[in-house]
């Protein structure tokens, strides 16, 4: 009798405990990205650079990883979910960088102007590629992105 | 010489005509699997594409890693490389045409149907596939949308994720697109 109750506390524990983590794995936060410590600090330049000289080495360093991107604002635009975009481009360059904020920072970032060099911090979605045979230039993207001050 | 200038006119609108190319950086996707399990929606809003009136060409250039589901649990197994592979194979890409630009009239506001031919590749297997979708033209804008249902994803090497229920992902997988096009 005693052996069937510790028996079933036990069970009851260890059920309770998978329970737990079945729950904690499917409600897991997403990334919290800006919290991240970042993998690479890079010119824009450079990182598009990288990308165009080999790409398959490039998408093993960078894809996924949370980086800080400096250059000089070429564009200001928003998406279909009204989150805002900066592009970076250095001078010269055929692609640049696409930076996608957050929407806690969209003030911040919109507020910015042409011309002006900033620092973001954001998780690298894609790289660069520029494909002669079909005319069509693939900037570098970057999301959940905030500027670092 | 009147005649010789009115060539050469014709000549450099026609080149001009046949150059013009839309772009949009910011299209976007949304996926949508449903099965008995559970419904799963995901959302891209970094989609790349260009089109060209002159030819009907077009192209599309989506991350794969860009997709952003509701449960962080959802968007790890659907990039993990027995899935997606994001991290090998980052972009799904297709290139195909117009099938009917005659009949859309691209110096006049309006909405035309169309049907898209062309090559999807996921995973680096490529299979041709023919979609309906509208092109709406304002002023001087493009505006495209395309609702269509890509068949039997594993026959693009995509499994079943790992560590996940079995069969919670459906064989076919509705695709919404939508892209304010402009000349870039």
């Amino acid at each position: 009798m005693k052996k069937l109750k510790y028996l079933l506390i036990t069970g009851g524990i260890l059920a309770l405990i998978a329970i737990s983590i079945g729950l904690y794995l499917f409600n897991m936060p997403h990334r919290d990205i800006q919290s991240e410590k970042p993998k690479y600090t890079i010119e824009t330049g450079l990182l598009v650079n990288e990308f165009l000289e080999n790409q398959s080495a490039a998408n093993e360093k960078y894809l996924d990883q949370v980086i800080v991107v400096s250059g000089l604002v070429r564009g200001i635009e928003t998406d279909q979910n009204n989150q805002v975009v900066l592009f970076l481009k250095e001078e010269g360059d055929e692609a640049g960088v696409r930076c996608t904020f957050l929407a806690e920072a969209s003030n911040t970032a919109s507020s910015l102007s042409i011309g002006e060099t900033i620092s973001v911090k954001g998780v690298l979605r894609m790289g660069a590629s520029i494909d002669k045979d079909f005319d069509i230039v693939e900037h570098v993207i970057l999301e959940k992105c905030d500027l670092i001050k | 010489m009147k005649k010789l200038m009115f060539l050469l006119t014709v000549l450099i609108t026609f080149t001009l005509t046949a150059q013009e190319k839309f772009t949009t950086r910011t299209g976007s996707a949304t996926i949508f699997s449903s099965t008995v399990a559970e419904d799963i929606t995901a959302n891209n809003y970094s989609v790349t594409s260009t089109m060209e009136p002159a030819t009907g060409e077009m192209i599309f250039l989506i991350p794969v890693q860009s997709f952003e589901f509701e449960k962080s649990l959802m968007q790890k197994h659907f990039n993990q490389p027995n899935f997606m592979d994001s991290k090998t194979y980052p972009r799904i890409t297709f290139r195909g045409k117009i099938q009917n630009p005659d009949d859309v009239k691209w110096d006049t506001n309006g909405k035309y149907e169309v049907t898209v031919k062309g090559d999807l590749t996921i995973r680096d297997v490529t299979k041709t596939i023919t979609e309906k979708g509208t092109i709406e033209v304002n002023n001087g804008e493009i505006i495209a949308n395309s609702v269509f249902v890509v068949r039997q994803i594993g026959d693009y090497n995509v499994g079943k994720p790992s560590g996940s229920k079995k069969n919670n992902v459906a064989d076919d997988i509705e695709v919404t697109f939508k892209g304010i096009f402009k000349k870039e």
